[in-house]
């Protein structure tokens, strides 16, 4: 039988994508600590100290998230004010998904990560790694 | 968000007094919008430093304009000229192409005389997936597809046939793969050939033109405008003004030619050793039906029948007749002029913005104002890097790349800027982006407004990039009360290194990552020939860059093999069109920066920057005046304005096996770098873990020193982030400290003490 309709055929690795994220993501489910969560507020980049191995795995794999729904910091303001925004993919403007405001870039940035753990079912410790 | 604004731009980025430059507007909004003159000095907004400064300049253009709203054609595509309607095919009509589609589920014109908006004339398309063949007579639209779909990037051999006389219209697809040519190889058991046949209307003659790769939208008189833009290859596509026979169809199929052609368009005619750097496509019927290319598809591009043996289209040019297309490739805004600039002959040199101003918004086209010729105004040339300015054109990294946050170490915050150019796809795309087929940008245009070269952008890495990261230097070198003259790649480019040799001292400023050929032999001759170079940048002179000979404001960049790549070329396409060179690395072409500047690319670290330790050379009594008033145990730099220190985003160091002058005296090294800070790919050779900076001693910025022949030197502080600590506490640093003193020096007419050892 013969390979004709491209449309019968589909990516398989998805599967594995799904797989690899929930695994991956009950590993780090338990470095979510409130000492790691407070790590990362004082100092989202570890400009004045190395982060912990604890928070760079967990950066690590946040920041390799799929593009699409990824949340973002939005300079509304910059150095006055920031919200927490979505994109959804080149051609579609990105949504704000709080209307929470931020006076500073270190605050939103922590909101980023507090919603990317959320979305990610790694901040309630519930089924991690099925996406919300 | 914010919404789309007035935005503009000009024609080229650099002019001398006496010149023109012409400027482009438009507005979502009618009414009117101010126009005035700036000179930009410091446009980094980080409460931190110097703030926002610019200079308005009296203009004899500023005023209030008439806003408009200007339409942008994106995508790529050939528009061929039928006056006569020669190749309107009421008599019958065959048409053959081959064909390799990127996106063939969506509705998209492959060749066409079609007027969309009444649905008249031929068409062949691609619908649901697939090939089409459509005729309008204006009561109704005939149409016959192939049955089976096509797969993406496979090559197919394409007839359509219409058949006056009889009424009757066909359509048939053969496979023509081989093991290199399209995505899978032969053992995919692929069915592809395909065909089928009904009844057609004869196509109406619209006053249209044939249009490879798009669909006329209407008869409009004064300008074509294309929609249905196509994604992927076409090659050798031809036209017959009658229905071919079966058996000459089946040596189409074959790749054998058939006589009788009104039109044959030969993508490949014109290879030569210097690329294709042309926007005609030859009809090599001798019918005189050449076509125009709009947009700058990619040429030099693999064909249908590219055999795998010849990677350079200089050897194989029959095997490279394809034009890649794109219908979100840009080369030019087109727009209507707004204005005109003509520059008076007292305007200093320096860098320049139009400012437009609607109803508080505002934006700021920037220009670079270099010295009349052959008349320099001061000792001391900055050349403002304009192709790294042009491959990072509006780029959409961040909001793109999936491993863009993990590559930056950081949560990425964007601002109104970066909302605007990823909403709006007609701004177009840098080199670091993707078209929407999937394929690595390699054009990037002047003509055309670039959001992320405003003074005040912050990069959506994180930092400010490029140009307002030169802004530093340019506020650091006006607050220290230095005379200085900018010039631009595109000047260096096209004057070579006579251009240099007006200065005593020329200086490279952040991130001069692109570079010809010919600007490479520029600083390289005025440094050998006892020129004074400093390079307070990193991952410069890095990426093989070459600017279009027939439009210099356009550039081409071909990544591949190896290197800090947004994207690689693909087998067979690593060389530009535009010159016949072949891209990627300048290490690769045995032209690394080392051999120039001492220093070449060796890591990044987006998130921290570092400071300096110093190194035994330091105290060297024959470099004491470089570092005359800093302490000996002194750490350089560990403050600033990106990322909090001298040496960081990307960093350079000393190679001898790649070219380091022998004689390079090494003053410091950077230390402090993190996990994030990494070894660039063409360093690693295999991966390993122990790459970053806080376990491999590669990564780090070299501060360095050696002089040349005649008095000539090099000093490079090999560090992207250098000038942005320049204008720490008030200037009084000793990062300043250390580059006013190598820049006094060198300006001065002094000689310098050669170092050399033995």
């Amino acid at each position: 039988m013969p390979v004709v309709d491209p449309l019968c055929y589909r990516d398989k690795t998805v599967a594995w994508w799904e797989d690899f994220l929930r695994r991956r993501a009950a590993e780090l489910a338990p470095l979510v600590t409130p000492a790691v969560l407070a790590e990362h507020l004082a100092d989202p980049r570890g400009a004045r100290q190395p982060h912990s191995q604890a928070l760079r795995e967990l950066l690590d794999f946040i920041h390799n998230q799929p593009t699409d729904g990824k949340s973002f910091a939005y300079a509304a303001r910059p150095y006055a004010e920031y919200r927490l925004s979505v994109m959804h993919g080149r051609g579609s403007p990105p949504t704000i998904v709080a209307e929470a405001a931020y006076a500073t870039e270190r605050e939103a940035v922590h909101a980023v990560f507090l919603e990317r753990l959320q979305r990610l079912g790694l901040l309630s410790g519930k089924n991690p790694g099925e996406r919300a | 968000m914010k919404p789309i604004q007035i935005r503009g731009y000009c024609d080229r980025p650099n002019a001398r007094p006496g010149e023109s430059l012409d400027f482009f507007v438009s507005s979502p909004h009618a009414g009117s919008y101010r126009a005035s003159l700036v000179r930009l000095i410091h446009g980094d907004r980080n409460p931190a430093g110097p703030g926002y400064r610019e200079e308005t300049v009296a203009a004899a253009f500023a005023g209030d304009y008439p806003a408009r709203a200007q339409r942008t054609q994106l995508g790529g595509y050939v528009e061929v000229n039928d006056p006569d309607a020669q190749l309107a095919g009421r008599d019958g009509f065959t048409l053959h192409l081959y064909l390799w589609p990127t996106l063939p589920t969506e509705r998209q014109g492959v060749i066409s005389r079609w007027s969309d908006a009444d649905q008249r004339g031929w068409a062949l398309m691609l619908e649901d997936g697939r090939l089409t063949l459509l005729l309008g007579d204006g009561a109704g639209v005939s149409r016959v597809s192939c049955p089976k779909p096509v797969f993406p990037e496979t090559w197919y051999s394409v007839v359509a046939r219409y058949d006056a006389a009889a009424g009757e219209m066909a359509i048939e697809q053969r496979v023509v793969l081989n093991s290199v040519n399209s995505r899978f190889g032969p053992v995919v058991d692929l069915d592809g050939d395909c065909e089928h046949a009904g009844a057609g209307c004869a196509p109406a003659a619209r006053a249209v033109p044939v249009v490879i790769a798009g669909l006329a939208e209407a008869e409009t008189p004064a300008r074509t405008w294309v929609v249905d833009n196509y994604n992927g290859k076409i090659d050798r596509p031809k036209f017959y003004p009658h229905k071919l026979g079966d058996a000459d169809v089946a040596r189409l199929h074959g790749g054998e030619a058939v006589a009788g052609a009104r039109a044959e368009w030969d993508f490949s005619a014109g290879i030569g050793r210097d690329g294709i750097p042309s926007d005609r496509a030859v009809d090599a019927s001798g019918n005189g039906f050449d076509g125009a290319l709009v947009n700058q598809p990619d040429r030099g591009m693999t064909g249908w029948n590219w055999a795998g043996r010849e990677e350079h289209f200089v050897h194989a040019p029959e095997q490279y007749g394809a034009l890649w297309f794109h219908d979100d490739s840009l080369d030019d805004c087109r727009w209507e002029r707004d204005f005109s600039f003509t520059l008076p002959a007292d305007l200093p040199s320096g860098a320049y913005a139009v400012k437009l101003e609607q109803d508080g918004a505002t934006d700021r086209v920037p220009f670079f104002v270099v010295p009349p010729r052959g008349k320099p105004a001061a000792r001391i040339a900055l050349v403002l890097p304009t192709f790294s300015y042009l491959a990072y054109a509006n780029s959409q990294v961040m909001q793109a790349a999936q491993t863009a946050q993990a590559i930056m170490g950081v949560l990425t915050t964007l601002d109104s800027l970066d909302i605007e150019l990823s909403t709006h796809a007609h701004y177009g795309l840098s080199t670091y982006d993707y078209h929407r087929d999937g394929r690595g940008v390699q054009y990037s245009s002047w003509r055309r407004p670039i959001l992320n070269l405003r003074p005040d952008y912050r990069h959506e890495f994180g930092s400010v990039w490029q140009f307002p990261a030169d802004l530093h230097l340019v506020d650091w070198l006006t607050a220290r009360g230095f005379d200085f003259d900018v010039l631009t790649d595109h000047d260096v480019h096209a004057e070579g290194a006579a251009l240099l040799e007006s200065y005593a001292v020329v200086i490279s400023p952040s991130h001069a990552e692109y570079s010809s050929w010919e600007l490479l032999d520029a600083y390289e001759q005025y440094l050998a020939g006892g020129g004074r170079g400093m390079y307070l940048g990193a991952n410069g002179f890095y990426w093989i860059a070459s600017r279009h000979p027939d439009k210099p404001w356009l550039i081409e960049v071909r990544k591949g093999e190896s290197g800090d790549q947004a994207w690689r070329a693909r087998p067979g396409e690593l060389f530009h069109s535009t010159t016949g060179e072949r891209g990627g690395l300048w290490r690769h072409r045995a032209r690394a920066p080392q051999k120039i500047w001492g220093t070449g690319y060796t890591a990044h670290g987006l998130d921290v920057s570092a400071g300096y330790v110093q190194m035994p050379d330091a105290a060297d009594p024959r470099l004491a005046w470089i570092m005359d008033g800093i302490d000996g145990d002194a750490v350089i730099g560990d403050f600033g304005l990106v990322n909090g220190g001298a040496a960081g985003l990307e960093v350079d160091r000393v190679d001898y096996a790649l070219g380091t002058p022998p004689n390079t005296m090494l003053l410091a090294c950077s230390f402090g770098h993190n996990e994030n800070a990494l070894l660039v790919p063409e360093e690693q050779y295999f991966v390993y873990p122990g790459i970053s900076g806080r376990d491999n001693p590669l990564v780090r910025s070299d501060i360095v020193y050696f002089t040349t022949r005649q008095g000539g030197a090099v000093f490079s502080t090999s560090s992207m982030a250098w000038c942005g600590s320049l204008s720490h506490n008030g200037y009084d640093n000793n990062v300043s400290r250390m580059t006013g003193n190598v820049l006094k020096r060198f300006a001065s007419e002094g000689a310098l003490e050669e170092v050399v050892e033995g």
